[in-house]
């Protein structure tokens, strides 16, 4: 293979990358990630605001939604990197605790600086 | 084309299609930083070097100019919060030609197999971006190559990377050492030989775009300066000024960086002309 022809490719690839990524947001959307404002806003909605420390990075924001999407019974999560606020919506009928979201922010490397649960009555009116 | 360049292209348009998801603030050049994967996720690094090199010592009948087309594959994988185990194996495309008999010559082949173990043991985050964070990092390099790209040896590998990210600016500095147990008659680069590798990098990353991350922040666009500097124990000494650019979204990034050689002392192995690097990682 000519040296010139690797270069070409490896040159392309990250572009093609940077063309496939909006189309792609929606999906990841799918996955458990969409606007803080849009989800804030969902009727209804039963969330945890977790605010965490050390998010320094848009792939930051990724590694915490992987890890509080392994929770049951979060639904889906949106991050904010300028402010640190984690929101995660919860499922109304089975909720998780306050220590399962405190040991995710753990496993995903950063630090929690402060965790407010939703009311357990908001829940069960839910 | 030959099979390793289709195993690579097909990884490279296999990852592009499947990109769910990539590593944080991290050097291009660097041997390593404080950052890692969390548990469970993985990180596929797959980074194109360019080396332009040319050979002056040894036997005089294989000193010449060197090309090589290097892929490397890097996967990186959460243990733990604070461990972390990485693989890494070099692709290569060498074109050859001889300055005594002009003679070009092509080879091709896989290097050793670097495995390393990260333990963060150190981390303070003092504000929802600022975060300081010390790794310690052990392994070893594994005869698995073929020849000439391999060492046929096994090295352990010693290190230590140190990030500090505030605001918008990124510091990572980072020092690696290779105890080498055995070598190449004729090496090409920097722990070819029989000879120690120590690896010295500093890097500073500024985030360009966005000025101030929302809620809405896709990715963020970093200027990269690094130096790197390869200290070899019988004296061979190369320093490269490497300026870059990355792309970090929430699930890939890309990058791109050229290495230039300010300084060079080198009596055992090739000399670096000119070095080009892009690369491309996806976070699952």
């Amino acid at each position: 293979m000519e040296a010139k022809t690797l270069i070409a490719f490896l040159l392309i690839v990250p572009l093609a990358g940077c063309e496939t990524n909006s189309s792609t947001q929606n999906s990841v959307s799918g996955a458990g990630v969409r606007p803080m404002k849009d989800m804030a806003s969902s009727h209804g909605d039963l969330a945890a605001r977790l605010f965490v420390m050390g998010m320094s990075c848009p792939l930051c924001a990724n590694n915490i939604n992987k890890q509080l999407m392994r929770v049951p019974g979060v639904q889906e999560v949106s991050v904010d990197l300028g402010s640190g606020l984690v929101l995660a919506r919860l499922v109304p009928s089975n909720p998780p605790t306050r220590e399962q979201l405190v040991e995710a922010i753990r496993q995903s490397g950063f630090t929690l600086d402060r965790i407010e649960m939703p009311d357990r009555k908001e829940a069960n009116n839910d | 084309m030959t099979k390793y360049g289709f195993a690579s292209l097909c990884a490279g348009l296999v990852l592009l299609c499947a990109s769910g998801l990539t590593l944080a603030q991290e050097p291009i050049n660097a041997a390593d930083s404080a950052t890692q994967p969390s548990p469970g996720h993985v990180i596929f690094k797959e980074q194109f070097r360019f080396y332009s090199l040319d050979l002056d010592e040894g036997r005089h009948d294989r000193r010449g100019e060197i090309d090589d087309a290097v892929f490397f594959s890097t996967l990186n994988i959460g243990l733990r919060s604070d461990w972390a185990l990485s693989l890494r194996f070099p692709t290569v495309f060498r074109d050859r030609e001889f300055d005594q008999s002009g003679r070009t010559e092509r080879e091709e082949g896989i290097g050793d197999l670097t495995a390393l173990a990260k333990w963060r043991i150190y981390q303070n985050d003092t504000g929802p971006l600022d975060s300081a964070r010390l790794s310690l990092i052990g392994g070893a390099e594994i005869r698995t190559g073929d020849s000439p790209f391999t060492t046929d040896a096994y090295n352990p590998v010693f290190g230590v990377a140190y990030t500090k990210i505030v605001g918008r600016h990124g510091f990572n500095g980072s020092l690696q050492w290779t105890l080498t147990t055995d070598g190449n008659d004729e090496p090409i680069y920097a722990g070819e030989s029989t000879a120690d590798l120590f690896r010295y990098d500093l890097a500073y990353l500024f985030r360009l775009s966005p000025r101030t991350y929302t809620a809405e922040t896709r990715g963020a666009l970093y200027a990269v300066c690094e130096i790197n500097d390869l200290y070899e124990t019988n004296g061979d000494n190369e320093l490269f000024l490497s300026p870059g650019i990355m792309y970090e979204a929430r699930t890939w990034t890309a990058e791109l960086s050229v290495q230039l050689p300010t300084w060079q002392e080198i009596d055992h192995r090739a000399e670096t002309d000119l070095a080009v690097v892009a690369g491309v990682r996806f976070s699952w």
